[in-house]
């Protein structure tokens, strides 16, 4: 069975229901926070980060959670594309293709095949859980500027994403899903540039070039296709997009200018450039890293604010209440009020995201009944023919090669391998196109192939060479092809 | 040729260009626009530019439709133009597109049917240009509006010039689209121009109020509340709440004049209902405001008290900035827009209770209206915290134009035009790009010109809303209207004029309504079968006058009912 990420914690697949309980989220949100600004109003400096990563967490869990499936599963090809993969070669144990007779390429290669399963299974659905209070623990672990990093680790961790990079299709926090390995490099990648300018000597114009070229360098080696999104449109997600944060950050660049604000702003701006002129670098990444640069930037002229604040505040606060520090206390009224507020708070990934509207469907019970039996009861050479609704189910959840699998993967060869399904499935003499592929199986359920004039499934029974091995009540059918 | 508003063809326009086109060069053009403020210190230039920029968003709306806004995808809009198209065929403002139903907001249809001269075509022609009028002039109404007379104390015309600002391109957010209520400006400026008409009403309102001194300005103010009633009747009651927050307010700051204020609202509320009552009885007699629905009822743990507060973001907590500011300030103006605001937040919470009864009606009307404020205010909270942050940064020289520029050009990312995307936005915008099908076109047209203005058409109750919107004639059964009292008797009707044999008696029954037509398309025979075109040819009652489009497939029959 493929449980929801929910199921793998013993969470029944039912909770949370989202409709039902999605308000209770918003409400609770609000108390989370309200329990960070408590937290932020004691005295130790840690509290700041972990009331900020239990906000993130129970914003995020919630809707990892919700998913019934793994996220993208038979949704997005890219995704199913991986998994089908993976889990071909973690069947067979040899890096077979997805499609019989030809050899994979996976990505993560090195790595062996059921490990890899495990992550591109699950990577996408739990990473969300993971890169951005990652990269809050970072910012507070490893920001040279140290009596600032809780407060710039809160504002990341609030804040590392907005409504309008969001609404670009730029936003970390709703594309960590779809973006999965370029959000995962993001840990590495800006620990990397966090400790050079940490702990790198010399403070020259160069230094800092060099700093810029960290930043922008792995952009070009993490994995990303190119999107024509036009320079203007980078220049607006620069400019526009941070809203408050770009005049706080050039503020703060003016007056501290800290090295590794200015390293990601430079860097993931001239990134993000680079996606405006078709670059082969991921958007969300590139932008991450450029709001990231405005956060640490930002952090100091917002701590001057919040002091004002809370200085304002304190001198109307009643005598007979527990004294807070006044920067302390601007704090608070930040998390009491902007916070809840916040994009994190109020993100629903079915609104900007249709893959995961879709993956918190779970996948349904028959098909994965099938797909059970296949795995279990049938070779692990077999090779199946199968429908493009069902050929991806086939290799991602049964295990098993395909002969075909349109609008996953394309052979080379599709016309020889569509003839072959063809001559199988009118009743020819097969035997040479059989052994061509190894093909064993046939998986049909009621609509498939009916362009070979098969009114129904269980049709192909009129020819001698198909044995029933396996069918349930919706109509799956598993049918062993003999030579 | 697929024409749009202006008569330019643009059938061939690579619409999704042009949207993105124009979200990229709005933000060059405001700040290029901001630019003289620096120089030329004077409050109309940053009206203007506010007025600019809803004219914009208005423009790049409605260039590249080939019909009128939501005409089709929107049922709200096809009953609006028909409550206007029938007045301006000469029919009773008091009722609606369904012959002998009373109609509870008979101005607009009024005011559109005067400005158009009483002729449906112009109606057709001048429609989409009332959403122009509105996004104008409630900006300019703000402006002037909130303009405090006789103290120091009140708006700035810098704080009123972003105030119009606010309130308009600044009552919306990026991410209103996936709300529940949609993005307020465009339903309430683009889909409901007669609703936007209060809006107008209530900054002048709001300045006749605040400048009582005798019995005559109360009548004067009492009348306008009145008049608003007629406009939407639903932003007056919101308004005589607001009053009486404000009157609370006094009391509760202890102010001097609090005898005087309350004085002022139960005059101001007592004359607008005495005069109003007759409007109200015929309101309360043919609007079901009371009948029960599952869709107006609220779950008791719901996002409702979020959504104008946490939902709405810094704008919200801006807006709470104002209104504290607002409070702390002297004048009447201030006071009374503050219990304007509070009074919007307290219809709101009381939608809890009407919902728990299942009576909740008409949510986003008082949602836009609380959101269109809380913007107006969170200008007023911009404006404050710009003059600290100056006095904090040593600027307390600068001048005003400086900081209203700083304050606009900081909003300009939030702003409406910087993001706007219809197509994406705007669930209307896609089915308004193409023109109207041919069959309803060339059916109104026909109906406008050969058929008598008073005329009543029975039949498909879709098609017959059609004919109210494009020609301006009343129905039998219209759809999307309330069933009336003699429902019954009206579907029987509906049911002889398509089966009976008996002329005479069908005829007769007819008259009763003053059913003349009979419009007939495919899904009503298709609701009606074996019913078909032939069948109806042969009835002796029904004389066939015109067919639009293709008798198999989509069309418009227009039968004339009657016996020689």
């Amino acid at each position: 069975m493929m449980p929801g990420p929910g199921e793998l914690l013993g969470i029944p697949a039912a909770i949370p229901d989202v409709p039902a309980t999605v308000a209770t989220l918003r409400f609770g949100l609000w108390l989370v926070a309200a329990l960070w600004a408590v937290l932020v109003a004691g005295r130790g400096r840690r509290a700041w980060l972990l009331g900020g990563l239990l906000f993130v967490w129970a914003a995020t869990g919630y809707w990892v959670l919700a998913l019934g499936r793994p996220y993208g599963l038979l949704v997005d090809p890219d995704i199913t594309r991986s998994v089908a993969a993976a889990t071909v070669a973690a069947e067979t144990g040899r890096d077979q293709g997805v499609l019989a007779g030809e050899a994979d390429r996976p990505q993560l290669a090195p790595v062996p095949a059921r490990v890899r399963r495990l992550a591109v299974l699950w990577g996408p659905s739990l990473l969300p859980l993971v890169v951005v209070p990652g990269l809050g623990v970072l910012v507070y672990a490893i920001w040279g500027c140290r009596s600032r990093a809780p407060l710039a680790a809160l504002l990341w961790l609030a804040f590392s994403t907005g409504d309008l990079d969001a609404l670009r299709g730029v936003g970390l926090l709703p594309s960590v899903f779809s973006h999965p390995w370029p959000a995962a490099a993001l840990l590495p990648w800006v620990a990397l540039v966090l400790a050079e300018a940490r702990w790198g000597r010399a403070t020259s114009v160069w230094r800092t070039a060099l700093g810029v070229l960290l930043v922008v360098g792995p952009g070009f080696l993490v994995p990303a296709a190119a999107t024509p999104r036009g320079v203007s449109e980078a220049l607006l997600a620069l400019a526009l997009d941070p809203g408050p944060w770009l005049p706080l950050a050039l503020w703060g660049l003016s007056r501290a200018g800290d090295g590794a604000a200015l390293r990601l702003t430079i860097g993931g701006g001239l990134l993000t450039l680079g996606t405006g002129l078709a670059l082969p670098i991921d958007p969300v990444a590139a932008h991450a890293l450029y709001r990231l640069g405005l956060l640490l930037a930002a952090a100091e002229p917002v701590a001057r604010i919040l002091l004002l604040a809370g200085e304002a505040l304190a001198s109307r606060w009643p005598v007979s209440w527990p004294r807070i520090e006044a920067s302390r206390l601007g704090a608070v009224a930040l998390l009491l009020t902007v916070v809840p507020s916040s994009f994190l708070a109020w993100w629903h990934p079915r609104d900007l995201d249709p893959v995961a509207a879709e993956s918190q469907r779970p996948i349904a019970m028959p098909l994965q009944e099938a797909m059970d039996w296949i795995r279990r009861e049938t070779p692990r050479t077999s090779v199946f023919i199968a429908s493009a609704n069902f050929a991806p189910a086939v290799a991602a959840l049964g295990g098993r090669q395909v002969l075909r699998a349109p609008g996953l993967l394309e052979s080379a060869n599709d016309a020889r391998r569509r003839a072959v399904e063809e001559k199988v499935l009118r009743g020819a003499q097969t035997e040479r196109a059989l052994a061509r592929f190894g093909v064993s199986h046939l998986f049909i359920a009621p609509g498939d192939f009916t362009e070979y004039g098969l009114a129904t499934p269980e049709a192909v029974e009129a020819f001698p060479s198909f044995q029933l091995r396996y069918r349930n009540h919706e109509g799956y059918r598993v049918y062993e092809i003999s030579r | 040729m697929g024409m749009n508003l202006l008569g330019v063809d643009v059938s061939t326009l690579d619409v999704p260009a042009f949207l993105a086109g124009a979200r990229q060069v709005f933000p060059l053009l405001a700040l290029l626009w901001l630019l003289p403020l620096l120089r030329r210190c004077r409050p109309g230039w940053l009206l203007l530019g506010v007025v600019a920029a809803n004219a914009w968003v208005f423009g790049v709306t409605n260039y590249p439709l080939q019909r009128l806004y939501a005409l089709g995808p929107s049922h709200d809009r096809i009953g609006n133009l028909g409550l206007c198209q029938v007045v301006a065929a000469g029919n009773n403002p008091l009722h609606t597109t369904q012959v002998g139903q009373l109609h509870f907001e008979p101005f607009w249809g009024m005011l559109v049917a005067l400005v158009s001269g009483f002729d449906p075509d112009r109606v057709l022609a001048l429609y989409p240009f009332f959403s122009l009028v509105m996004v104008v002039a409630f900006p300019l109404a703000l402006f002037f509006g909130l303009k405090a007379e006789g103290t120091a104390h009140g708006p700035s015309p810098w704080e009123r010039a972003l105030i119009a600002g606010f309130a308009t391109l600044l009552s919306s957010s990026a991410l209103d689209y996936l709300g529940t209520y949609r993005v307020p400006w465009a339903k309430m400026f683009l889909l409901k121009p007669n609703h936007a008409l209060g809006l107008l009403l209530f900054p002048i309102f709001l300045a006749l109020f605040a400048r009582i001194r005798s019995w005559r300005g109360r009548l004067a103010a009492g009348l306008l509340l009145h008049l608003l009633g007629w406009v939407f009747v639903l932003h007056m009651a919101y308004v005589c709440v607001g009053l009486l927050c404000f009157a609370g307010l006094s009391f509760w700051a202890r102010r001097d004049e609090a005898s005087r204020e309350a004085r002022d609202v139960l005059a101001v509320i007592g004359i607008n209902v005495a005069v109003v009552s007759p409007y109200l009885i015929m309101l309360l007699w043919g609007y079901p405001f009371l009948v029960r629905s599952g869709n107006y009822a609220l779950p008791v743990f719901s996002l409702h008290l979020l959504e104008p507060t946490l939902r709405v973001g810094g704008v919200f907590w801006l807006g709470v900035w104002g209104a504290w500011t607002l409070y702390t300030r002297g004048d009447r103006t201030s006071r009374l827009f503050l219990g304007q605001v509070l009074g919007g937040y307290l219809v709101w919470v009381g939608y809890l209770g009407l919902g728990a009864l299942g009576l909740a009606r008409e949510r986003d009307e008082i949602y836009f209206w609380v959101r269109i404020l809380t913007a107006a205010c969170a200008a007023v909270g911009a404006w404050d915290l710009t003059t600290r942050a100056a006095r904090w940064l040593g600027r307390e020289a600068w001048p005003p134009a400086w900081r209203a520029a700083a304050v606009a050009a900081l909003a300009l990312p939030f702003a409406l035009p910087s993001w706007w995307d219809p197509a994406r936005m705007d669930a209307y915008f896609a089915g308004s790009l193409p023109p109207l099908p041919v069959s309803l076109e060339s059916a109104g047209e026909f109906l406008r010109h050969h058929s008598e203005p008073r005329a009543v058409l029975a039949g498909d109750p879709q098609l017959v809303r059609y004919a109210a919107a494009l020609a301006g004639r009343r129905g039998l059964v219209v759809a999307g209207m309330n069933a009336s009292r003699d429902w019954r008797q009206r579907l029987a009707l509906q049911q002889e004029l398509l089966s009976s044999e008996r002329p005479r008696t069908v005829s007769q029954a007819a008259a009763s309504y003053g059913v003349s037509y009979l419009l007939v398309g495919p899904a009503f025979l298709a609701k009606h079968s074996p019913l078909t075109l032939a069948d109806l040819d042969r009835k002796r009652h029904l004389r066939r006058l015109h067919l639009a489009g293709d008798p198999e497939g989509d069309f418009v029959a227009i039968y004339r009912v009657g016996f020689p």
